[in-house]
């Protein structure tokens, strides 16, 4: 037993010198140990792609930090001119600026997806609306022709508008949301990046889109009859549309210069549609007020300029007036309360002067004028107020008398009756 | 004649010590850690950080009686009296060199193992160099030889 405890000793003594004596590093291996690490993570930080890798190489380098710690009077040393905490040091601020660079770079792609979605579903909310837009204007048509649908079409015609505005809304929010993916100005683009863009733009059929936008609208202006103020906010929707459009179309002018595209000569096209919604717009204004006035029966001459309204409306009035004080025929009266009930103040005063004195075609100066000569014409075709008060005064007066002749005749007879009467006793 | 001698050993010190040369002490030419360089076909070796080449062969054929295989990686580390030390794997010896004429000039040849050593390395353990070989037990050398107590 003595002998095999002996024998135990005698073999850990061999044994444990041997074990520590492997445990022995060479100082090289642990510098080319260290130096093979921290260029991997080097290398793995220059590909890394996403912000979990480069955590990931946060935690190696803090890993290469505690391993190596202990051989820290070595490395600095060994790794010249670093030394252990400058390498340390140069390969956390390349993670840092990497990381940095990554999340920048994972923010904008987050962005970029949000706004491609965005765009996807702008463009299939835009051919939702063309259809549903296409499919009321033909029944704006067809119901036009029906008079006992009156309802039916009123109602189709505020969805259509509606419909039309907010088509032409998201045609300009999926633009914005193409050039916003980029996050630059389109000056400062590279041709790759406008090639980029107008690839997307023909994608989502943006110039068809916009295109269709301005036919749908003239095919509107032409299919329903619309007050003057209804009229002004289509035109104030036209000149909202024509100031995204001039924006818009600088950018796009921009992109397509550099790609030689033939959608540059679309570019004027567009232009020349938002002309002629624009003159369209103002050929139904004055048809419209026109009609007013015809439907009425109020022969003004017709008019087509604000200035050709003042104009016509003036004379008309002019006109009115003379014969009001030459001719003293009854019809006067009720020619004059037709005009102003049914046509100046039932409508062209609240439904069109505004819209005409807001777009600047009249001023109030010349709305006054008209108003004085609308006063004018019913001075002249009310009687005066004090021969009113002197007829109701006659009037009365013939009644008073009336009634008191009658009182009198009546008091008379009574009087004449009684004292017959007493007589035939006596 | 006390004084004569006295007079005598006072010129001779100041004679000795007007011939003896300028020297910047203390000086240290330590590697931190060893070198290893691999040769090129002609059988030189460069040490970058150092600015250090020399040519292996006249080493080669002195261990191995063979210069024509030059495809060895020699280690290399310097002590801070400024001494190379240079081995490979299956060198018997660790090789002691100073500075020459351009030149490394052999100061002594340490023999370590008769079979040859299996994986040799250097570890700076001022003022020694110590040398590892695999399992084998570190020893520290000098330029004279193995010293005692190695770690």
């Amino acid at each position: 037993m003595k002998s095999l405890r002996f024998s135990a000793i005698i073999a850990c003594l061999l044994v444990v010198p041997s074990f520590l004596a492997s445990q022995v590093r060479s100082d090289y291996e642990a510098t080319q140990a260290f130096e093979r690490e921290a260029d991997a993570i080097a290398r793995a930080v220059t590909d890394a792609n996403t912000v979990v890798e480069c955590v990931d190489i946060e935690s190696r380098i803090m890993e290469l930090d505690s391993t190596y710690r202990e051989y820290k009077d070595l490395l600095d040393r060994a790794l010249y001119p670093d030394g252990f905490e400058g390498r340390l040091a140069k390969l956390t601020g390349q993670i840092t600026y990497a990381k940095g660079k990554i999340m920048i770079i994972e923010t904008q792609y987050d962005r970029i997806s949000e706004l491609e979605a965005q765009v996807r579903e702008l463009s299939s909310q835009v051919e939702q609306l063309s259809g549903q837009n296409t499919k009321m204007l033909d029944e704006v048509k067809r119901l036009s022709s029906s008079r006992l649908l009156i309802d039916s079409l009123n109602a189709v015609i505020i969805t259509l508008r509606k419909g039309l505005r907010d088509r032409d809304n998201l045609i300009f929010a999926l633009v914005d949301s193409l050039f916003l993916q980029y996050d630059k100005d389109v000056t400062a683009m590279s041709d790759q990046e406008k090639r980029g863009v107008a690839a997307r733009l023909e994608r989502r059929n943006v110039f068809s889109g916009i295109k269709q936008s301005i036919d749908d609208n003239i095919r509107f202006l032409e299919s329903t009859t619309l007050s003057g103020n209804d009229l002004t906010k289509l035109m104030d929707e036209q000149a909202a549309f024509a100031s995204k459009w001039n924006g818009l179309g600088k950018k796009l002018a921009e992109v397509y210069l550099s790609t030689k595209s033939k959608r540059t000569a679309e570019l004027a096209t567009i232009d020349t549609m938002l002309i002629l919604w624009k003159s369209t717009l103002g050929i139904f204004f004055w048809k419209s007020l026109n009609d007013v006035f015809v439907r009425n029966a109020t022969p003004i001459q017709p008019f087509s300029t604000p200035s050709e309204f003042q104009t016509n409306i003036n004379l008309y009035l002019d006109e009115e007036i003379r014969k009001a004080r030459d001719d003293k025929d009854g019809q006067r009266y009720f020619r004059y309360q037709s005009f102003a009930d049914s046509v100046w103040y039932g409508n062209v005063e609240p439904n069109w002067i505004p819209s005409m004195v807001k777009t600047g075609s009249l001023t109030e100066a010349q709305v006054d004028e008209i108003e004085d000569k609308v006063d004018e014409w019913k001075e002249v075709v009310s009687p005066p107020l004090t021969m009113v008060y002197v007829i109701i005064a006659l009037v009365m007066l013939i009644v008073v008398l009336y009634l008191y002749r009658r009182y009198s005749k009546t008091r008379q007879g009574s009087v004449d009756s009684g004292g017959g009467a007493t007589a035939g006793k006596v | 004649m006390k004084y004569l001698v006295l007079v005598t050993i006072v010129l001779l010190t100041s004679v000795v010590i007007g011939c003896n040369p300028l020297a910047l002490k203390p000086a240290d030419f330590g590697w931190p850690v060893e070198s290893v360089l691999k040769a090129d076909g002609k059988g030189m070796v460069q040490e970058n950080r150092y600015q250090l080449s020399f040519n292996i062969k006249p080493m080669l054929f002195a261990e191995t009686g063979d210069s024509s295989n030059v495809s060895v990686a020699v280690r290399v580390i310097r002590d801070r009296a400024g001494y190379y030390f240079i081995t490979a794997q299956g060198f018997k010896h660790v090789y002691v060199f100073k500075t020459g004429d351009g030149a490394l000039t052999l100061e002594s040849k340490i023999m370590i193992s008769e079979q040859g050593m299996n994986a040799p390395a250097f570890n700076a353990r001022p003022p020694h160099v110590q040398l590892l070989n695999g399992s084998d037990k570190p020893v520290l050398l000098s330029k004279g030889g193995i010293q005692e107590g190695g770690e």
